[in-house]
């Protein structure tokens, strides 16, 4: 559905995206994540027409992003990260607005239009003046704008920001319906939870590069193939530990740092956090040095593998891009 | 036929509030104090002349030829309207590109199926709508004027033709100020310097030709005068004043003036002259649609050039 390859975005002399290299295939819901300025409005917004690319290509659906402007605005619908409404409209009218937009005639927005509004749950709204529709309610009927023209895919840009708890998963139920329907989704968002609750693959972006991409069991196992341009590495590797010890960090440390298999460790008072590249028994034979070398252990576990952690590794600033230097 | 949605919807919101009725309403009170203090000055002038002409004991046609002063309001209040609407006319339209960035409607406009001509071409049909609906509300103070004859319906509808091109002019040049500016107010200032330098700018070779000429007994003016056809206040003033007007005054002194071939043509028929200058006006009108759709273009306006500028592969 969507292809991105080698795209590049210059602000001035400043790359905002680096070489990047995606596939998104039909139907997918996929997670754009990355830390602010990361890059993924950018992206975003190059393959909805609105910048030009510096360098590369984008092809949503067959149609090229970048020199056929005219015709990915047809299979495209794009909710940006902030929009306004225009409020003195009724909720019928906003949709009829943008479904004339693409040239529909109005007996076919009409229908299409109340099929819509049921499925983002505002049918009753329809006789409404856009507003008086709350936040949430508001950035549904967006979605349902969005998506008046039956577009290939939809792209959101932290559809969530600004939402309550309600109205996130009330957005949360309705992407997910939405890509039950087989809709190509592409969706970027700070809130991870949410987002690997949903999505079926992620990509994940830091300083405009694209550190890791594929489905998201397959980056937590440390299966997924490395985005182009990015060395070989084994970040999504190994297991993250957490250890609690009396007294002074120093000699625990230096014995994690002795051994090979142990990557990024941090400190945080008495507790030790570090990568392990291995699995239960070489966290046995750790633990079984360290009680020998006398260390004072009164914790040690294994922390959840989820895509937070996978973010905050990947976007650590110290670490760069997830290198295995030892830090303290 | 498809209504551009931009136009539809502008229309749709505007007529929900209060302030365009009110707007009108304020508008139409202004133009019939003009017209009735101009009414009571005509009829204050009748009554001097009928006294005058009863103390000799004669009314005769003169009398009757006096009453046809009443149609003399209607192009002075036409350009009352004209000035009026050229001051409201930027205003209106000062947010029409600016505000949607405001209101951040802009972005999803973009990337529905509209083309930048398109949401421009919207902005500018609601602006000449919106003057329309200004000029044909006024019809029924300016009727007062037909009572004593004078105005024919063709006259009227002429009038109706002009105020939409002017409309068009003014509009344009407002949009594509709104597309140029990130503020309201700097569009409003922008759009008067824009349709100022069209107004002084079409005189200037007029006045060049002038100063070349200035030590020969004849204005050599060759074809400097065509460039007042680009100029919406001479179209204006060449329908209203008919054979009164100015270009008809520098015919009636022709044998100082030396005309070039095209201009003598022209200025031989008033109409000819209108009918181009109203063509050429709608052209101009186009050129600034076309640089504001360039503008609002997000791959190829001024945002484009900013972030591609010193851009490096």
């Amino acid at each position: 559905m969507l292809y991105i390859n080698n795209l590049w975005k210059y602000y001035g002399k400043t790359p905002a995206v680096s070489g990047l290299s995606l596939h998104i295939p039909e139907g997918d819901l996929f997670g754009f994540v990355g830390p602010n300025g990361a890059g993924k409005t950018t992206t975003m917004r190059i393959i909805c027409g609105l910048l030009r690319a510096s360098g590369g290509s984008v092809t949503v659906n067959g149609v090229d992003a970048i020199n056929n402007t005219k015709n990915i605005k047809r299979v495209i619908g794009y909710v940006p990260d902030f929009f306004g409404v225009y409020n003195n409209l009724k909720v019928k009218e906003y949709m009829e607005f943008y479904g004339s937009m693409y040239g529909m005639y109005t007996r076919d927005i009409q229908k299409i239009s109340g099929d819509l509004l049921e499925l983002v749950n505002l049918s009753d709204k329809n006789e409404e003046y856009v507003d008086s529709l709350s936040r949430g309610m508001k950035q549904r009927l967006c979605v349902a704008r969005a998506l008046i023209h039956n577009p290939k895919l939809l792209v959101l840009d932290e559809p969530n920001s600004g939402l309550d708890p309600r109205a996130r998963v009330e957005m949360k139920e309705l992407l997910k319906n939405l890509s039950s329907m087989g809709k190509t989704i592409m969706i970027s968002s700070h809130i991870l939870s949410e987002l690997s609750e949903m999505c079926n693959s992620v990509g994940i972006m830091n300083h405009g590069v694209l550190v890791a991409a594929g489905k998201i069991e397959d980056i937590m196992s440390g299966q997924a193939i490395p985005p182009q341009n990015m060395p070989q590495q084994n970040i999504f590797q190994g297991v993250r530990l957490t250890m609690n010890v009396l007294g002074s960090t120093d000699m625990p440390v230096r014995i994690l740092k002795e051994n090979p298999m142990v990557s990024h460790i941090s400190i945080m008072e008495r507790k030790i956090e570090f990568t392990l590249n291995g699995g239960d028994k070489e966290i046995a034979a750790i633990i079984a040095g360290l009680v020998n070398a006398g260390v004072p252990l009164v914790e040690i576990k294994k922390q959840e593998k989820n895509l937070e952690s996978l973010f905050m590794q990947v976007t650590d600033e110290d670490n760069g891009m997830g290198g295995d230097s030892h830090e303290n | 036929m498809k209504i551009n949605p931009i136009l539809k919807r502008e229309i749709k919101s505007d007529t929900r509030s209060i302030r365009l009725f009110l707007s009108l309403m304020i508008y139409n009170l202004v133009l019939f104090l003009i017209f009735a203090a101009g009414l009571a000055i005509i009829s204050d002038r009748i009554n001097n002349y009928s006294d005058y002409y009863s103390w000799y004991g004669w009314y005769g046609d003169t009398l009757l030829e006096s009453y046809s002063w009443f149609a003399s309001l209607f192009p002075i209040i036409a350009l009352v309207q004209c000035g009026i609407l050229g001051l409201i006319i930027p205003i209106i339209t000062a947010s029409s590109i600016s505000g949607e960035k405001e209101r951040q409607t802009f972005d999803i406009m973009l990337t529905t199926a509209i083309t930048p001509m398109g949401i421009v071409r919207g902005k500018v049909f609601t602006a000449v709508t919106k003057m329309m609906l200004y000029v044909i509300t006024s019809i029924p103070i300016m009727s007062v004027s037909f009572i004593f004859g004078g105005i024919k319906w063709s006259r009227l509808f002429g009038f109706v033709v002009i105020m939409l091109v002017y409309g068009f002019f003014v509009g344009s040049i407002g949009v594509l100020c709104s597309a140029i500016c990130k503020s309201s107010k700097a569009s409003i200032i922008l759009s008067f310097v824009y349709c100022g330098a069209v107004y002084v700018g079409t005189l200037i070779p007029l006045v060049v030709s002038s100063f070349l000429s200035y030590n020969s007994n004849t204005w050599d003016m060759g074809e400097s005068l065509l460039f007042l056809l680009l100029n919406p206040a001479v179209m204006v003033e060449e329908f209203l004043f008919g054979n009164s007007s100015i270009l008809s005054d520098l015919q009636e002194n022709g044998g100082y003036i030396n005309y070039g071939g095209i201009t003598e043509m022209l200025l031989e028929n008033n109409t000819v002259w209108i009918i181009v200058s109203i063509i050429m006006v709608i052209l101009l009108s186009y050129l600034f649609m076309w640089l504001a759709a360039i503008r609002v273009n997000p791959l190829i306006g001024k945002d484009y050039r900013r972030n591609n500028g010193k851009a490096k592969k």
